[in-house]
């Protein structure tokens, strides 16, 4: 097996045993990116040499004996909407060309304590919004499974990235699933944390009431390692803070109770999908757990209600892309107006200003109470749901995603049909859960296999929690 | 399907400070009326008696005392001008703001 094939864990005990050095997991890395990242398109740049550097200081320091953490020496792909100080990040725009980072979010901080080494930056849709890494302004990625297809968005360089061996493993961001979709799509493990676990700062905000920095990696104690080292409250994000939870190390399935919601099986879910997660969920009630239907009456309600309040939220958040402070400005300007209305015209891509001018609209005068305050009491309803689900279930089951990874350029074009592949992961950022996608198995479409998701969910701040029973499903789907 | 007015689509894009091209100002009302028609599902739900959600914690008053200035001191501000489009002297260069 190659280095770059290795998971967080083996390489961790690798490196902590000396049979190979960071620098050689590093170059096994630099390699893979540069024999298949031609093809695949999952980094926007990359730091080789910065990555070698931190490679040879984490050798030093695995060296002397002084590892303290798994992550020393790691080799991760960060998504391109993460600041990295002095380094280029786009958010995957125009708008941000050649915008250099002041400062690093505080994942990066809290990444850098632990001696984590970061390859590049990795491919985006556009300031985060997409369901397919198409709308990026650097062009697509493609999929590892399948060249053709998408990985799924909008972190789907990160996915991609991890799928493809180029990364041990790599953060995103998810504001409506945009970890968990594109992990599903990629074969991949991708956790979204409860709102608040991870800090956002330096995060390029698309939807601050939404947005959450999580995990990408080949298995759920992977991805449990990561998601230990970049959560916890940092005094640069207010919203943020640390749990408190223990983890449950529950041993096995035994009378776990796991909800799933009939909404979920009914109209617009491949029917090869739907048959994976059930028998996934069969495997679990083999090995002792309870399996009960519940409801999510207002199930079909979340996808309209999120993009109200995502679009809302960016118009707001994407009013400082002026060309004042930082970013691309245009040239031969008249005046202040012009500045504004011809910088963010020329810069920004077709469904960000969808977005900003959806958004713009339900917040205006006459609007605002019909669709952004209306929007927010059915998220409250939909809120209300889950809390009634988990006062009579551990864990909430589900697919991920409708279908398996679609072809690119098949929804480019159609808003509407995009915003579906997200039917299963939105209401869980409006309510601030965690949630997990891990493999569960293929479907077959035109002879290639493709992977497909399962989707756990648990009650907010059991983020703990969620990765036991998720370790548990691993073990038997 | 009821088509928002380019009056409408006009009136948001000086909100949005996005200069409409002549293919957006036909596209643009099209989509966005399709989207409305997409969330006007949400009218079926009777909602006069829900509080609605305001923002994604469940944190209040977050608070930090008023001296560790060091935490700040990791940003250099001279730094932030630098990355403006245009500066001079320390300053960012903008159009007038007030026109004679």
């Amino acid at each position: 097996m190659n280095l770059n094939e290795l998971t967080l864990t083996a390489a961790a005990e690798g490196l902590a045993k000396k049979e190979f050095s960071s620098r050689e997991l590093v170059s096994a890395c630099a390699g893979a990116i540069k024999e298949k990242d031609a093809t695949l398109h999952a980094f926007l740049s990359l730091m080789e040499e910065e990555a070698m550097r931190r490679a040879t200081e984490a050798d030093a320091r695995i060296a002397e004996g002084s590892v303290h953490s798994p992550l020393l020496g790691i080799p991760l792909a960060i998504k391109d909407n993460i600041l990295m100080k002095d380094t280029r990040t786009t958010a995957g725009s125009r708008m941000l060309e050649h915008y250099i980072a002041s400062y690093d979010a505080g994942v990066i901080n809290a990444l850098r304590a632990h001696g984590a080494v970061f390859i590049g930056k990795t491919n985006l849709d556009e300031f985060a919004m997409g369901s397919s890494t198409e709308h990026s302004a650097y062009g697509p990625t493609a999929n590892p499974k399948d060249p053709s297809r998408v990985p799924g968005g909008s972190s789907g360089g990160s996915a991609a990235a991890v799928a493809a061996h180029l990364s041990i493993a790599s953060l995103g961001s998810d504001t409506g699933g945009s970890i968990r979709q594109p992990a599903a799509l990629c074969g991949v493990v991708g956790m979204k944390p409860s709102y608040g676990v991870v800090s956002r700062s330096g995060l390029i905000a698309m939807a601050s009431s939404l947005d959450q920095i999580g995990p990408f990696a080949k298995s759920v104690d992977d991805a449990a390692l990561l998601f230990d080292a970049i959560a916890g409250k940092d005094p640069f994000d207010a919203t943020s803070f640390t749990l408190t939870e223990q983890a449950n190390r529950e041993n096995d399935l035994k009378g776990l109770r796991i909800g799933v919601p009939k909404e979920y099986f009914g109209e617009g879910i491949d029917p090869d999908v739907a048959e994976r997660i059930h028998a996934a969920i069969n495997k679990a009630e083999a090995a002792g757990a309870i399996i009960i239907e519940i409801s999510l009456p207002h199930a079909r309600f979340a996808l309209p209600a999120y993009y109200i309040i995502v679009s809302s939220e960016i118009s707001s958040n994407l009013a400082r892309y002026d060309g004042i402070r930082y970013g691309f400005r245009v040239d031969n300007y008249e005046s202040l107006l012009d500045i504004y209305e011809r910088t963010r015209a020329d810069a920004f891509g077709v469904e960000t200003k969808r977005r900003i001018m959806l958004g713009t609209y339900a917040l205006s005068a006459g609007y605002y109470d019909a669709y952004y305050l209306k929007a927010q009491r059915v998220r409250r309803l939909i809120q209300d749901d889950f809390t009634a689900a988990f006062s009579c279930v551990d864990v909430i089951a589900g697919p991920t995603t409708p279908s398996p990874a679609f072809k690119k350029g098949e929804r480019a074009e159609d808003p509407l049909s995009m915003y579906l592949a997200d039917i299963y992961t939105v209401a869980i950022n409006l309510a601030g859960l965690p949630a997990i996608s891990l493999p569960a198995g293929i479907v077959v479409r035109e002879g290639v296999s493709l992977p497909i998701g399962l989707q756990l969910i648990t009650a907010r701040n059991q983020d703990r929690a969620l990765f036991d029973y998720a370790r548990l499903f691993e073990r038997i789907i | 399907m009821s088509l928002i007015d380019p009056h409408t689509v006009a009136s948001i894009a000086k909100l949005a400070r996005i200069r409409l091209t002549e293919e957006e100002e036909t596209r643009i009302p099209r989509e966005l009326s399709q989207v409305i028609e997409f969330i006007e599902t949400l009218n079926k739900l009777d909602t006069h008696s829900v509080e609605p959600v305001r923002g994604g914690t469940h944190l209040e008053n977050t608070m930090r005392s008023d001296t560790d200035t060091a935490l700040f001191d990791a940003i250099n501000a001279a730094s932030l001008v630098e990355v403006s489009p245009e500066h001079q002297n320390g300053w960012i260069k903008v159009k007038s703001v007030f026109t004679p």
